[in-house]
């Protein structure tokens, strides 16, 4: 063996070392290099140069190895992982991809109008852990990201679950919502505030936890390498988002159609007979006009001064154990 | 956006586009393999190029790139880039009375 087959030998065995050691992607890395070369000092042969110098100069023209191997580890796309870890990979995505979905759904189901901040929550908590599974995406090299980024995913799921498994969430970010009327909008009425609301203080925290989930959903999108990937994952998510809110959105727009239309008559009935209808006579003479199963109370006041209320419920059709109700102090609720 | 140009008009292995660069670029391109190979990776990693074994009839197994549709459309995006931006310096250049 010459001096430079022993060179090159030696190059390659060190390049192998800091590329961590044999595995199928740095094989592919060593052949390609070493073909690239021997075509390098072929062509310098041919041109005149002594085989050693040619050699010599195509190894100095690739540097030190551990310097190549550190600029290739970081530019390199992630090797393929194995077919079984992929597909395994593949189905743990749709687990929580399916689990997302049912849970929006159920959150979607409690409320009355979109709620921003448990949609950013449940995202912000699921999305970064579906992406890191789904085999194929390439990330971003950025070891913030790696070892940073993921501890604080771990330290916002324990949080989530500590803080979820003690408050009762449904009433903190819940809001209460006027019966929306022709020309009006859903926004939250002034002084709706539901009697379960946590003082002040505790704001905070309510719009902390989504923004900071918020955050991570941008964080992760942003550590997308491809933008072609970005948009399909965008997609996806605005494709899991768009069923659950024009589902919801469409009961949501029936029972106001079907509320206006039973205030009215419940108005028109107290004119006519100076007292509310009572539940027996709303269910034998009104006639639902866009939703079937409408149900109707009056809740007594004690008192002088006080006037009785009445409400009307509503089991929504795609969700049996979640519902609307009207009250007739002007808001809308969902309910258990 | 040089290494897509290149790429562009047809598939070629490291040595060789290291090669077409320094005749092409009129000795201006004087890339070193061990800057090449991390370059060409970055741009696999983005999706902008793809890399196929070839087994030629004749000669040794090479790596060859190519330029993806993804690819295509940034090196579009890029030389409009390029493009605006050689312009300006050009026409500051050629008030400025040195052009």
């Amino acid at each position: 063996m010459s001096n430079a087959d022993t060179r090159v030998e030696s190059y390659f065995a060190n390049l192998e070392a800091a590329l961590h050691g044999p595995n199928k992607q740095s094989d592919a890395i060593l052949a390609e290099l070493r073909a690239d070369l021997e075509a390098q000092v072929h062509n310098a042969i041919d041109q005149g140069t002594d085989r050693e110098l040619a050699w010599a100069n195509a190894l100095d023209s690739i540097g030190e190895p551990a310097a190549l191997a550190k600029s290739m580890r970081e530019a390199l796309p992630p090797a393929p992982p194995k077919p079984w870890v992929c597909n395994l990979r593949m189905i743990l995505t749709g687990l929580v991809a399916a689990w997302t979905l049912y849970l929006l759904y159920g959150m979607r189901s409690w409320d009355y109008g979109i709620d921003l901040s448990m949609t950013l929550i449940i995202l912000g908590f699921h999305l970064p852990l579906a992406l890191l599974l789904w085999p194929g995406l390439i990330w971003r090299w950025n070891p913030l990201f790696s070892t940073g980024a993921s501890l604080a995913v771990l330290f916002l799921m324990l949080s989530v679950e500590l803080w979820a498994r003690n408050t009762p969430i449904t009433h903190e970010l819940g809001v209460e919502v006027a019966l929306a009327t022709p020309g009006d909008s859903t926004e939250p009425a002034a002084n709706t505030t539901s009697a379960l609301d946590l003082p002040d203080p505790d704001r905070l925290s309510k719009l902390l936890l989504p923004l900071g989930f918020g955050g991570l959903i941008v964080l992760v999108f942003t550590m997308l390498q491809r933008r072609k990937q970005r948009f399909v994952v965008l997609a996806w998510v605005l494709g899991l988002l768009a069923p659950v809110e024009a589902v919801h959105q469409t009961e949501e727009a029936l029972f106001c159609a079907e509320g206006r239309n039973a205030v009215a008559w419940v108005r028109a009935f107290e004119t006519a007979n100076d007292r509310l209808p009572t539940s027996e006579e709303f269910q034998s003479e009104y006639e639902p006009v866009w939703l079937s199963r409408v149900t109707y109370y009056v809740r007594e006041q004690k008192g002088p001064d006080s006037t009785n209320h009445f409400s009307i419920a509503w089991a929504r059709a795609t969700c049996r154990n979640h519902g609307l109700i009207y009250h007739s102090d002007g808001t809308v609720v969902g309910h258990d | 956006m040089v290494l897509l140009t290149l790429l562009l008009k047809q598939p070629m292995y490291g040595y060789e586009i290291l090669t077409t660069l320094q005749d092409r670029g009129n000795g201006e391109f004087r890339f070193k393999q061990g800057t090449l190979y991390p370059v060409l990776y970055r741009l696999e990693r983005e999706g902008w190029i793809e890399a196929t074994w070839q087994d030629p009839a004749e000669g040794k197994r090479r790596k060859v790139y190519h330029v993806t549709p993804a690819g295509r459309s940034e090196h579009g995006k890029r030389t409009t880039q390029w493009l605006r931006f050689t312009d300006a310096v050009h026409s500051i250049l050629k008030e400025g009375g040195h052009v």
